[in-house]
């Protein structure tokens, strides 16, 4: 990776010839490539973070503060008698005991459609259902009120399946049945080309359930404010926030103020989910009139927030001889868990990207949501992309190993080009770089001498195995169509009459950089200094909705916005330089701290100019705002655009795998991204690690325990994430080809880091064993018994 | 995270903390390196009114060599005992196990004592100990006992203890020439993980034959478990891969595994097999190496 960053860097670094020039006093104006952007400047965030200046949710002192507790039952499906809370309410410390009826506004959460009872009345249908809400001047004292509330309820019979969930039989958790969505494309004729495709591969995938593991466990404040409610807490959606605890409350939009508290980390993981605990702190603070914090400790975090979707998949890939794909039929099946949440958007981009970045002229997929009494679904890195992306990769290996082809060539000969159908039959007028990735993937990992190695080496049969595998994928960047409205995003940019400049945006730092981002395209759009920028905490207050932080779409929506803002700005400082040097406006340039004219750089500062234009009544703030052209699409076929831009990018993994144990360990990773223009340079770097990692663990050890609807192993101890040891070798390339619409030609990365890991992995084990592996994750104990399973037939021949 | 109300004490000699402990009665607990204790606690698994902690307690402390056997007093923790040269020159073995068990920040609270006396079926450092012939010393009312390490442990968090008993000592049996020790074992991670299955065996050579051979296993049974048939398996025979996967599969027979979220018990069975294939090969090996 180190070299090739320098490699990269030095390929931007301006001719020798240039750099030789002996500086003059008055400076020519530097040529018009970036000076901040794609550099890796100090992160805005990075000082407060490391010294431990940063005032999380926790660090947070109000007066009066109360502890918020939310209180679940021991039922995961059952018809409740009776809750009573007269005990808990006797208990020293406790100050409000509230059920149900206490809930001033509707009691009703959900981001989608609100079919979630923010506390249980009637049903419950989850194990993280709550019951009640406690405040206390303790957690101490909240706790033993909580052990204290009796809720007697008549069992149900469990739906634990999202297969089952949907069979006429099964038990109804919801009076609109147990099908929460369902997404389609229909393209082509798949039935005709089923009838006459010469190779048919059918195979049914599973994959579980990922808990987000974000360092900073969910946690927030809400305090009484003035007849409305001012809260502040550990989230990626602040506007999302605002309008759950508007419902619960009974209040307008504009009677909730959410600012976002620095928040470690969110994966998605904070996407819906913390207007949960939001609502639960707003309606206690209503009821008391005291401050209201709720904090949740690990064990509590991994029970009731929500996890990467569970699937099956039953999946059909059909081909011609020359490895050419003709067909594919998949049904998806996403167990939802007790409500909708996100679970019908996720559904709808897995739906929308289960043909990966391939031509297949005749598709048949049907995504079905359901609901179970399983944990319950929500927003992960990759949003039910990795999932298909499995799926459709090891199908592509299959085809492979069928055909004696390379992996990487059937790929290149069925990747999308320009001009290609998608299989939701949109013609790409942008170019699709999957081949670039695939190409720059396989010469950087020496894929064929690998392969030949690895191949070579398990022909002497050893325990220790080896593989090498690909996966390509397509990343359909920002919202899907189908949540369109909520893409406009707002910055506001305020230029300070001593030229420090305020930017606000609509989205959140969850640690992915986006202030870091921002600041740079600030800093560089207005011609500053990235010094002279500050971000500001995300304020609902401050911004005009800018839909959520997720979607990879923060570097796009909120940069644009934020250019926006700071070419508006820099509109109204020129004619004042212009004025101030004697040259005409055309002729006046902000760039790089310092103001030119003509070419070269003036005796008048930034400093200056921001002054004479505060004392000549200039307005120097500005909300900039950014919306993608519309995007046409049909939710009955699937058929049309369901995204504004897509990302392309090819991993290889390399794996040893110990039969005996069935141990995986990815040895080495070779990422290569499309991402249009890396802004931050570091960031983007980060992003694709810390991907990698989180990939590698979902792919090898993540395996949450549910048996009954119940997590068995809400802690670390029990549920493993990849540590430091675990951290392949790692090498990236970038593929920097400007996208149009983005800011200085930048496209997203924060998922497309994430989504092809489990499947190259997959693959690589599957190249190691000679077998196709079909669930994740490849846990050792199942890589084992598929091990022997494979062998022994062979081990019965002779 | 939440831990119930409790009274600390801090006696400074082992006959103090006894008879504290015999005189709090049911409601107290002996704290070492809280590594268990206080999880439990928090966990509401265990309850306690009073605490005794031991580190201010000089005799507990320390790694010894008396004779033919090594003292490694009770509150040695996983740190020291993979830092000790002692540990590393006489008890190799308990060194590697030392060393393999959670992480740096767990290894410097975790002490020997404790692990031993939470006597929880994954432990790592019991099986080695059994493996090398090791005993306990414990401190009672009516004085000092030791028993054999083996016969310690009568279930899943129980030992031969009686409440108010004090864990002491460890003592080693000082390893001699031309024997070897080793601890395998499996988790699903690299680091910090808990052990699927673990295996511990020692070996002494006579000549081309072996003299003494034990073997131990860990999270395979209620407890951590002697398998005195390996033993008889090869004791006097001469060693080989035959004799070897004749002794693992006697060990895979002896585990009374149980099925749960780290793994089948079939699952850690086979992977007994494995590791006392593994664990008897690094024996003989460190033998022949150990002039």
């Amino acid at each position: 990776m180190t070299a090739d960053r320098s490699r990269r860097r030095a390929a931007k670094r301006p001719p020798a010839a240039r750099r030789a020039t002996p500086r003059r006093k008055t400076h020519s104006r530097p040529d018009p490539l970036p000076t901040v952007v794609g550099k890796s400047p100090r992160r805005v965030d990075a000082g407060a973070k490391a010294s431990g200046t940063a005032r999380y949710t926790a660090d947070l002192s109000f007066a009066n503060l109360l502890v918020g507790y939310p209180v679940t039952s021991r039922f995961t499906h059952a018809r409740i008698r009776r809750i009573d809370v007269s005990a808990a309410r006797r208990v020293p410390g406790v100050v409000a005991v509230l059920t149900a009826e206490d809930v001033p506004g509707q009691n009703q959460i959900g981001v989608v459609i609100a079919d979630q009872p923010l506390l249980a009345h009637d049903l419950i249908r989850s194990a993280a259902d709550r019951v009640a809400l406690i405040a206390a001047l303790t957690r101490e004292a909240a706790l033993a009120a909580a052990r204290l509330v009796v809720v007697e309820a008549e069992p149900l019979p469990l739906v634990c399946d999202p297969v089952a969930a949907l069979e006429p039989s099964a038990p109804l958790l919801h009076p609109r049945g147990n099908l929460a969505a369902k997404m389609v494309i229909r393209t082509g004729d798949y039935a005709k080309a089923r009838a006459k495709a010469p190779i048919v591969l059918e195979q049914t995938f599973t994959t579980g359930h990922q808990e987000h593991a974000y360092l900073e466990p969910n946690a927030v404040v809400a305090v009484p404010d003035a007849g409305g409610m001012f809260l502040t807490g550990s989230m990626q959606c602040p506007f999302y926030v605002q309008k759950g605890v508007a419902r619960v409350l009974g209040l307008s939009h504009a009677q909730i103020r959410v600012v976002q508290a620095p928040t470690g980390g969110g994966f998605g993981g904070k996407e819906d989910y913390p207007s949960e605990p939001a609502a639960c702190a707003a309606v206690l603070a209503h009821h008391t009139g005291r401050p209201v914090r709720i904090l949740y400790n690990r064990s509590e975090d991994i029970a009731w927030s929500s996890k990467r979707h569970r699937t099956v998949i039953k999946h059909t890939l059909l081909a011609d001889r020359d490895g050419k794909l003709v067909g594919l039929k998949a049904t998806i099946y996403v167990d939802a868990g007790a409500y909708l949440g996100l679970s019908s958007v996720v559904a709808e981009r897995a739906n929308a990207s289960a043909g990966g970045p391939y031509r297949i002229p005749n598709v048949e997929v049907d995504t079905l949501t359901a609901y179970t009494n399983n944990p319950f679904g929500g927003a992960y890195r990759g949003f039910g992309q990795p999932q298909v992306t499995f799926a459709l990769e090891s199908q592509l290996d299959a085809l492979a190993r069928e055909l004696g082809a390379d992996p990487i060539e059937l790929r290149l000969k069925n990747f999308l080009r320009q001009g290609s159908r998608t299989v939701t039959d949109e013609v790409l007028r942008q170019p699709p770089l999957a081949a670039r990735t695939a190409v720059e993937a396989r010469d950087r990992s020496r894929w064929a001498a690998k392969r030949r190695a690895a191949e070579t080496h398990n022909a002497a049969d050893p325990d220790r195995r080896h593989g090498v595998g690909v996966a390509s994928m397509l990343y359909g960047c920002c919202l899907h169509a189908g949540g369109q409205h909520l893409e406009g995003s707002a910055a506001l940019v305020q230029i300070h009459p001593d030229a420090s400049v305020s930017i606000a945006i609509g989205a959140s730092e969850i640690g992915q950089g986006a202030y870091t981002a921002m600041a740079m395209l600030a800093a560089e759009a207005l011609g500053f200094a990235y010094d002279q920028i500050h971000v500001v905490p995300t304020d609902t207050a401050l911004v005009p909705d800018s839909g959520p932080t997720v979607a990879s779409r923060t570097t796009i929506m909120s940069g644009n916005a934020v250019l926006d803002a700071a070419r508006t700005l820099g509109a109204r400082l020129r004619p004042v330089a212009a004025e101030l040097c004697g040259v005409a406006e055309s002729d006046v340039v902000l760039q790089a701290g310092a103001v030119w004219a003509r070419g070269k750089q003036a005796a008048l500062s930034i400093a200056e100019l921001v002054t004479a234009a505060y004392l000549r009544k200039v307005n120097l703030a500005h909300t900039g705002w950014y919306a993608p052209p519309k995007k046409l699409w049909d939710k009955a076929t699937g058929r049309g655009q369901p995204y504004s831009l897509y990302c392309y990018g090819t991993l290889v993994a390399e794996v040893s795998v110990d039969t005996i144990t069935g141990l995986v360990t990815v040895q080495r990773v070779t990422a290569v991204h499309d991402v249009g223009k890396a802004i931050y340079g570091d960031g983007v770097i980060g992003q694709i690690h810390g991907g990698i990692v989180q990939g590698l663990g979902y792919a090898t050890m993540e395996r949450l325990a549910v048996a009954d609807g119940k997590i068995l192993n809400p802690t670390f101890t029990d549920y493993l994430i990849p540590t430091a040891l675990d951290v392949p070798e790692i090498d990236i390339g970038l593929i920097e080809e400007p996208y149009e619409r983005g800011p200085y030609g930048a496209k997203g990365i924060g998922e497309p880091a994430l989504i092809p890991v489990a499947a190259a992995i997959a693959n690589a084990v599957s190249h190691a064993l000679g077998f196709p592996l079909q669930d994740l994750p490849l846990s050792p104990e199942r890589v084992k018994l598929g091990w022997e399973a494979h062998r022994s037939p062979a081990a019965a021949a002779p | 995270m939440e831990i119930c109300d409790f009274t600390l004490h801090r006696p400074t000699t082992a006959a103090e903390a006894v008879a504290l402990a015999f005189e709090l009665g049911a409601g107290a607990r002996f704290l070492a390196g809280g590594t268990d204790l206080l999880v439990d606690l928090k966990q509401r698994r265990l309850a306690a009114t009073h605490l005794i902690a031991l580190d201010g307690i000089g005799e507990l402390k320390g790694i010894t060599r008396n004779g033919d056997t090594l003292e490694v007093g009770a509150l040695s923790t996983m740190s020291d005992l993979g830092d000790s040269d002692a540990v590393r020159e006489h008890a190799p073995g308990l060194a590697q196990s030392a060393m393999s068990m959670g992480m740096v920040q767990i290894r410097n609270r975790a002490t020997i004592g404790g692990n031993f006396s939470a006597a929880v079926p994954c432990a790592d450092t019991p099986p080695i100990c059994i493996a090398a012939g090791a005993s306990v010393r414990i401190l009672g009312k009516g004085g000092v006992r030791t028993v054999a390490a083996e016969t310690f442990f009568v279930g899943p968090r129980q030992t031969t203890m009686q409440p108010g008993e004090l864990l002491t000592a460890i003592l080693w049996p000082v390893l001699r020439a031309k024997s070897g020790a080793s601890y395998q074992r499996f988790a699903r991670r690299r680091y910090a993980s808990l052990a699927v299955a673990g295996v511990a065996a020692q070996l002494s050579l006579d000549g081309a034959r072996i003299g003494k051979a034990r073997m131990a296993l860990a999270s395979v049974a209620p407890t951590p478990l002697f398998v005195p048939a390996v033993s008889k398996i090869l004791d006097g025979e001469k060693p080989g891969a035959a004799l070897f996967a004749k002794a693992a599969r006697a060990a895979a027979d002896a585990a009374r595994p149980i099925t749960d979220m780290r793994g089948s018990a079939a699952y850690r069975r086979d992977l007994v097999e494995t590791l006392a294939m593994r664990a008897l090969e690094q024996a003989l090996a460190n033998a022949g190496q150990r002039p």
